[in-house]
């Protein structure tokens, strides 16, 4: 009954974990840090592995960036651009899964996108069982995306 | 949208009970926020917390503005105490628009979690750097009581307003309704949010062995939860009733086919007491388990049974018209047989005598027997406050008509039996696009139409916006001329052409209203109200209360109720 079309709820899952991934680039720091830290006077003390990342998360914020970069790249995709509506990248479940689960890992290193991580993760989840259904992005079940589609 | 259209939307926004509105919400939640702010900054007690400065007084005043949203959200989602407390409450409150109160609230929920959410962030992180406790910002986070229930709340809400959001609401109302279940473990989590006790002036927190397992001594929230848990422990009860109320006796008397792929059930429930007008919730396991669909009662509360008319749109009503036999094919069959009457293949005909179309007895195969029927309700309408005004005007467009047939049928019950209060003429004016929708409120309305031959009491006018081909315009035109009945619906009041003209419509009852000519001996009143009742698509509801509110004098009391369905 009511069948629901499942990359149609994936979008706003996208959408949604897209703009949560926002929150990354002040008081930045490395997630995992905890393991294999202490606690000093001053906060965390880092151990080796930690401050290689921490390289890469607080003194250029590079993952945060990748996850920025990729969160763009959803809302183009889902909202969707005029450019991008209707192209091949723009009909495939692969795309959107593959681009979801690299930003879910990259946002799962850090601190504050890690809620952001677990939603993209939700949000591959949900166009993978939508693309086990067979549905076709942009086809005629797809017809009603979003209002901008139209 | 177009400059035009913004300027008109901030006009229409910024005038009138929205403005009041928008000031007096937004007003409260900064009020509480501002207050929340306040009252953790100038807390001596939580000296060593404040040393977090902004972050602190943003997470404190922000959640004490969640609280007060999540006290708020359920209560519009109380159906049954709204029905009972309805009669009390809509002169103050429109009570008919709980869902969108309910948007309202979750629309703040999510702009206030943004805000409690990023402050909180900010407060862990300087927790962990300045070591104001010694732990870290992670154990925060997902080893203590506040970040787990708080994060998790974070994952519904994901979950729910996604599903909630009308595309998907609209494709798929289960996948909505079954998420929004989460809510029992949202308000969980919201009562117990601060079981962690994050907001304390002890070192560690004070968790004691008894009830509420945190000492209120040293544990220095809001205790909100004593307060907002009562919606959550109501609501809880509500939905335990309404299975209970559900599961009582209710068994199908008959199913008739209408015209216009229209079924109605009529059943018996001895234990349900209803009022014109309203509508209740049905189920029927053998379609569905657990879906439950709104539908207006079609009955009078006088008649010896229920009903509802039912048309086959949507997957649900097929399928139920399919397991209780009422589906099109069968219908095509019969009627392909003219004039032909009483049992032919099981069924037994209802000859309405209105021709070519007529209601159909019909039921399921003759090994299967009544599928199990259960009913939650009734809820409450506008419309039963009919009586009190001297004119009532009943405006229905399409499917909308449903309520009007049960109030209609109310009204002529009432009138039979002289108990009329206030009332004294009705307008009934439905909009309807086909003629095949006609069928199968036909009977109803001619039989009112009969019983009132001589007075002017009830007013039938019908409006069809359909186009039609010349054929049909010349048969229709051969056809009305010097008839005593209106070709199309057999009534003695004429079909009308085209979209009705509401301006005139009011402006033209206002003036016979004035000039004594509308109610005869103008029943004595200085000051006569007008009742005007709406049940149809949203763009129509608008218009039709523009127009109406327009006629409103010194002289006029006009008052408009909408039904949503």
């Amino acid at each position: 009954m009511g069948k629901l079309i499942w990359h149609q709820w994936a979008r706003l899952l996208a959408m949604t974990a897209a703009v949560s991934s926002l929150w990354a680039f002040f008081y930045r720091k490395f997630f995992w840090d905890f393991v294999g830290g202490t606690l000093g006077p001053t906060g965390l003390i880092p151990n080796s592995t930690a401050k290689v990342f921490n390289k890469v998360i607080i003194d250029v914020p590079l993952l945060q960036l990748m996850t920025l970069f990729l969160s763009m790249g959803t809302l183009a995709l889902e909202y969707p651009l005029p450019q991008v509506k209707g192209t091949a990248a723009y009909r495939s479940h692969l795309v959107r899964i593959s681009a979801y689960l690299t930003a879910a890992f990259t946002g799962f290193l850090v601190y504050q996108t890690f809620d952001c991580a677990l939603y993209y993760l939700i949000a591959a989840m949900a166009y993978t069982r939508s693309m086990l259904l067979k549905e076709t992005i942009g086809g005629a079940d797809g017809a009603k995306r979003g209002e901008s589609a139209a | 949208m177009k400059s035009k259209d913004a300027v008109a939307f901030l006009k229409r926004e910024s005038t009138g009970r929205r403005l009041v509105w928008t000031v007096v919400w937004w007003g409260t939640h900064f009020g509480f926020f501002a207050y929340g702010w306040w009252s953790q900054y100038t807390n001596a007690k939580l000296a060593a917390l404040n040393g977090l400065k902004y972050s602190v007084w943003t997470s404190r005043g922000a959640g004490l503005v969640l609280a007060f949203d999540g006290g708020l959200i359920l209560l519009p989602v109380l159906r049954n105490v709204i029905t009972a407390i309805r009669p009390a409450l809509q002169r103050i409150l429109p009570v008919d628009e709980n869902l969108w109160f309910h948007r309202q609230v979750a629309y703040q929920l999510l702009l206030w979690t943004i805000i409690h959410t990023t402050a909180h962030y900010v407060n862990f992180i300087n927790v962990e750097r300045t070591q104001v406790r010694k732990e870290r910002a992670v154990q925060i986070h997902y080893a203590q009581a506040g970040g787990i229930t708080g994060h998790t709340m974070l994952l519904i809400m994901f979950l729910m307003y996604t599903t909630a959001h009308s595309s998907i609401r609209k494709q798929c109302f289960e996948a909505f309704w079954y998420t929004h279940h989460l809510a029992f473990f949202f308000m969980l989590a919201l009562y117990t949010h601060a079981t962690g006790c994050f907001v304390r002036d002890s070192v560690d927190p004070d968790y004691i062995p008894t009830f509420p397992f945190y000492s209120t001594e040293h544990c220095l929230g809001y205790l909100s939860w004593r307060f907002i848990i009562w919606p959550g422990i109501i609501y809880f009860g509500e939905r335990v009733y309404r299975q209970v109320r559900a599961a009582r006796a209710t068994e199908i008397q008959r199913v008739l086919y209408h015209p216009g792929n229209v079924m109605e059930i009529r059943f018996k429930k001895p234990s349900m007491k209803y009022k014109a007008g309203q509508w209740l919730f049905l189920n029927v396991p053998d379609v569905s388990r657990w879906q439950w669909h709104p539908f207006t009662i079609s009955s009078a509360p006088e008649d010896p049974f229920i009903s509802v008319h039912i048309r086959q749109v949507g997957d649900f009503t097929t399928a139920l018209g399919e397991r209780l036999g009422a589906t099109p094919d069968l219908h095509r069959l019969d009627s392909g047989k003219k004039g032909g009457r009483g049992e032919k293949n099981g069924f037994v005909e209802v000859d309405s005598g209105l021709g070519g179309e007529r209601a159909v007895e019909v039921g399921p195969g003759m090994d299967r027997g009544m599928p199990k029927l259960r009913i939650d309700g009734p809820f409450g309408a506008p419309a039963e406050d009919v009586f009190a005004s001297e004119v009532a005007v009943l405006v229905a467009a399409g499917i909308g008509v449903t309520p009007f047939a049960s109030i209609l049928k109310h009204i002529w019950y009432a009138q039979q039996a002289g108990k009329m209060g206030r009332l004294r003429r009705v307008e009934f004016v439905w909009t309807c696009r086909e003629t095949g929708s006609f069928g199968w409120i036909k009977d109803l309305l001619e039989e009112l139409e009969e019983a009132q031959r001589g007075s002017d009491f009830l007013r039938i006018s019908i409006y069809l916006t359909q186009r039609m081909g010349s054929d049909e315009v010349h048969n229709i035109a051969i056809n009305d001329v010097g008839q005593e009945y209106d070709p199309l619906t057999k009534l003695r009041s004429r079909t009308l052409y085209g979209r009705p003209d509401f301006h005139s419509f009011f402006a033209n009852l206002a003036t016979s209203i004035d000039n004594g000519s509308y109610l005869p001996g103008r029943e004595a009143r200085l000051k006569n109200r007008v009742g005007v009742y709406y049940c149809g698509p949203n763009p129509l509801a608008r218009t039709v209360r523009t127009e109406c509110l327009k006629i409103q004098s010194s002289t006029l009391d006009v008052r408009f109720a909408k039904e949503h369905f």
